[in-house]
Formats: C-alpha cells, structure tokens, sequence
C-alpha cells in the first residue's frame, strides 16, 4: 500500500484519450484535457454526453477502456483505489449519506476507519460543520431523513471534505436542489472554494451553474469534447453552432437592453422578512428551516438591511440582535433598466439586490443569472 | 371459580415447572438457529451462487409437516428434547437465513456506491454498511423463528420433549378440556409476549437504521 495521501496538492491532472464503451453504445471517445492544479473545471453536456463518465474515471469508480488519467504525473491506476478514494473528495446529487448513521458519524466514518482518535475525529466533524454553516451542536446527531434536501447536501459536502483532499469531483451536486436554494448554496460554495483552494472537477448540466462557478468550461456532446475554454471565450468565440447555442449568447439575451429589472426579479414573501429586535440566536432557529438563505430584516415597516444565513450562524454565541449583524444592500427599483443595475451589482461583486417599490415596499429580490455578469 | 380451576390444573400438572422447560428449550433452539441463520446468510451472501439452491433447500424443509419430520427424527435423534431441537432449528433457519441475506444483498445502490466513492473497502462496507442497514430486516426473520419455534417446542411434548407440550399432549389423550384450555391459552400468551416483543425490537431496528 502506498502512503496515505498518494499526493498532497494538484499540479495537472491529465485526461488522455480516455475511451469507454458499454455494448454498443460509446460513452466517452477519445477524450483528452488537462485540469490545471487550483482550478474549478465544469463539464457541461446534455444527458449522454459523457461528462459522469469521464468524472468517474478520475477516481476510478470507472475503468476506461484505453486511454490513461495521470496525476501529478502518475498513472492513477497505481494507485491503491482505495487510498485514492480517500484523498479525493466525492459529492454526488443523490448524496448518498447513510441513512443508520448521524450527520456526526458520516462526516467521521472514514476518520474512524483510518484509526483516528474520538477526540480528534469529534474536532473535525465540529470544524467541518461550522464550515458548511450547520450548528454541529445542533445537527451532529441528527439523522439525515432529519434534515432538508440542503442541509443534507452541505453535509454531504462536509463528509467530502474530512479527510483533506486536494482534489474535488462533484456530480450536479446542487441539480435536486430548488432554484433559490441552489443559487444560495452555489454562493456558500464558491466561498469555500476560495478557502480551501482546491482543485475541483464539477459537472453540471445547466449552464448558468457552469458560468458562475467554472474557470474553465469544457463542453461535451455525445462522449466528445466540443470546446474547451473560459467563459468569455465560449460567449465570444463558440467554435461550433452547438456551442453558441448552449451559451445561448446569440438568443436569450439579444434584447437585454429593453428589460427592467420587475422582468427578471423574484417576489418575495412576508414570511422571509425579520425584525430588526430579534436576537441571532432567535433568527437562526427561523433560517434554518426557512431555505432561503438571505434574511430581509425590518424594522418596524422600514427596511434596516439584510443578511445572511452564514452571517446569522456564524454569530449565533454572540449577544446580539439582527439589527446589529444586517449589511445595505443594494436596492433597485422595479421600474430600472437592467443592465445599469448588473454593471453596479457587478462592480459591488454582489449577486443579489432588493427590489423596493415605489411605495417603499420590499417586494422582491434580483438574483440574476451568472451569464447576464459575464456578457454585459 | 375460575381462578381456583386454573390454580388446580396449574399445580396438578406443575405448570411452573413445565414452563421452564419450555423456555429453556424454546431459548437453545433459538438462539442456535439465529446464529446458524446468521453466519448462513452472510456465507450465503459472499458466495451468491449457492445463495439460490440453498435457500431453495430450506424452502423446501419449510413446506414438510412438522409432525412428519418429528417422526422422521425418531430413528436419527431418538424422542425428547434433542430431536425437538433440531426440528425447531430446521424450521427457523429459513426465515432468519433469508432475511439476513436479502437485507445484505438488497442495500440500496446510490448508498453503496457512495461508500465505495468515499473510499471504503468491501469489507468497511459490509461492518459499516450492509449489516447494520440490515438489522431490520434480520430481526424480522428472527420475529417468525420465534413463532415457529414456540408451536415445534409444543409439539414436542409428543415424543417426550417435556415442557408445555406434555400437559397439552395428556389433556388431549384423556379428553380433559381444562388441561388443554388453561395450557393452551397459556402457550398462547407466551408466544404473543414473545412475539411482541420481539416485534417491538424490530420497530426499534426500523426507526434507527432502516432507509426512510
């Protein structure tokens, strides 16, 4: 057996002329790319493209027919798999978190196995759960059939993480997810993308996902690459029909310029608005089951700011009240053109905005998609 | 008055006694054909292909009379508590052996393959996984062993096994309906105690480990 990471950071991991055939039907043909070390690579294809296939290849929960997947330069296949496993963090739209064990033991099952101290297992779980923004002292004994379709996703993505790995590879991780929910965990996400700064293989099926996540994108069709590439590359210079289709930058957005923001935004209920006296403590029991993610606090009929559910649970053991945790946020005004407000928000690195009438009431948010950022 | 007719049959026929009897035997054949039953359905389960044949075997054993196979045992083990027994374990094997296989086998895909994902071995997947998603299922099988064992260790009582069988077995001879009315109710009650216990550790089993 080799040592117990079989490597300790990503340089390169080269894909080369990765085929895989079942029967008849081809899944992945001559596939071959570098993901560079750091970087967040998204394969994006339709169903049948062969992006699930080459992603499991990488840890070999699949075997290619030809072709050979290097790491750091080595062949992965000398690899013990199950040493490679371990240093390679797997977070799937199923999840597929143990339905006997508590949120606690699943973070810590493969901890236990490699021989880890109580303690020292019990300090990873806490630290990994602070992380991922669910109160271990809360959550590390529930069950998963205990927890929402989110919390069980961030715990699936703790459970990934325990062991330190230095390479990602995530299957539609947010895909089962709603949209509001999923744009919000995107957010947390590429948050902890920048703390842990790890190299990461994503594959999605839903462009906006790939645009606002991805540093590179390489889009696959049919078990073939077609174009691999940054955002800005794909918008401006599609190398196929296909391509600018799926980018949709020809369509979707040829008259940007006549919409308002009432076009694009969500409405937004009375039911995610909290009061400015309420202590964090009292808000964070609300947020947890509330799914939505940003708290639009009130005080009294007027708008103090807003905030977010990291902000909240991250502040939870201190005395305060939301009124003293709530950033401004950016606001709008149903009746605004669209672009100007994406090029401020763009410029403030914000992803959402409050919608205010004319009345001065909240009456929804702009959470715009990733692609609108990167063509304006 | 009743209480007074049971209290007389109960000493005349020294219930308590019998009782004991019953249990101890009751408790060795199950106790053995869980732990057979077990070890059979993780052997089973790590070599599939005997999987069928032999539980088709069992099935099989399942469906001869259990009077019939008492009798067979006569010339093999001889009469009392022995051939008792071995037909109790004969019988309750299936249940516990099958189910302790098909909960082995029939663990839901996405969960497996999220453990081997996260880097486990076959074996970390059977300690951690399949058996303790199993143990729904196992303590069902248990639940009718438990059944089946009480009714054989009554039957018992005619080849000379001894325990709650034997009152039965003189009452019926004899013709005296108080005998078999208060032992046979009695009987009764022991196997809906059991068996519900029994059912309630499974009920257990369920909430902790079973998929939702």
């Amino acid at each position: 057996m080799t040592s117990i990471h079989p490597f300790e950071t990503i340089d390169r991991i080269e894909l080369s002329h990765l085929t895989k055939t079942y029967g008849d039907v081809t899944a992945v043909s001559d596939v071959s790319l570098d993901v560079i070390g750091g970087e967040l690579l998204v394969l994006i294809g339709g169903s049948g493209s062969g992006k699930t296939t080459t992603l499991r290849m990488v840890n070999r929960l699949i075997e290619p027919d030809s072709g050979i997947v290097r790491i750091n330069g080595t062949d992965i296949r000398e690899f013990d798999e199950v040493r490679l496993r371990r240093n390679i963090g797997y977070v799937i739209q199923q999840i597929g978190l143990f339905s006997h064990m508590n949120v606690g033991d699943n973070i810590g099952l493969i901890p236990k196995i490699e021989g880890w101290g109580k303690e020292q297992i019990d300090a990873r779980v806490h630290e990994l759960l602070e992380m991922v923004d669910l109160p271990p002292e809360i959550f590390s004994a529930r069950y998963p059939r205990e927890l929402s379709g989110g919390q069980q996703q961030r715990v699936g993505l703790a459970r990934a993480l325990v062991m330190n790995p230095s390479l990602f590879l995530m299957d539609e991780p947010f895909g089962a997810l709603d949209p509001i929910l999923r744009k919000q965990l995107q957010e947390e996400f590429l948050t902890i993308k920048y703390d842990i700064g790890r190299t990461i293989i994503f594959v999605t099926h839903d462009i906006d996902e790939a645009f606002k996540l991805g540093d590179r994108i390489c889009i696959m069709h049919e078990g073939e690459l077609v174009q691999i590439g940054t955002p800005e590359e794909l918008i401006f210079h599609p190398e196929t029909d296909q391509v600018a289709h799926l980018v949709d930058a020809n369509r979707k957005y040829r008259h940007i310029e006549t919409f308002t923001v009432h076009d694009l935004m969500s409405p937004l209920s009375k039911r995610e608005f909290y009061e400015a006296n309420m202590p964090v403590s009292e808000a964070m029991a609300k947020i947890l089951s509330d799914e939505t993610g940003i708290a639009v606090v009130m005080e009294g009929n007027n708008l103090r700011g807003t905030t977010s559910r990291q902000n909240i649970v991250r502040n939870r053991k201190k005395n305060l009240l939301l009124g003293d945790i709530t950033t401004e946020p950016i606001t709008v005004t149903p009746e605004d053109a669209l672009v100007p407000v994406l090029q401020k928000m763009k410029t403030k690195n914000a992803s959402s905005a409050l919608v205010i009438n004319r009345e001065g009431e909240v009456t929804g948010m702009l959470i715009p998609d990733s692609v609108l950022f990167h063509i304006i | 008055m009743i209480f007074d007719d049971v209290t007389a049959v109960w000493n005349q026929f020294n219930l308590t006694e019998r009782t004991i009897e019953h249990l101890w035997m009751f408790s060795i054949a199950l106790t053995i054909s869980v732990i057979l039953g077990i070890i059979l359905g993780i052997i089973l389960y790590q070599h599939k292909k005997y999987a069928e044949p032999a539980l088709n075997g069992l099935n099989a054993l399942e469906t001869f009379p259990d009077m019939a196979l008492l009798v067979l045992l006569i010339p093999v083990a001889g009469i009392g508590e022995v051939p008792t027994i071995i037909a109790c374990i004969i019988y309750s094997l299936l249940p516990v052996t099958r189910n302790t296989y098909t909960g082995l086998v029939s663990v839901r895909p996405e969960i497996l393959e999220a453990g081997t994902a996260i880097g486990l071995t076959e074996a970390d997947i059977v300690r951690n996984i399949r058996i303790p998603v199993s143990l729904p299922m196992i303590a069902g099988g248990i639940r009718i062993a438990i059944v089946f064992t009480m009714g054989i260790v009554t039957l018992g009582g005619i080849i000379g096994a001894g325990g709650l069988g034997a009152p039965l077995q003189t009452g019926i001879v004899l013709l005296l309906p108080d005998v078999i009315i208060v032992t046979g109710l009695w009987v009764g009650i022991l196997a809906v105690i059991f068996d519900g216990c029994a059912g309630m550790i499974e009920k257990r089993l369920t909430v902790r480990y079973g998929e939702w």
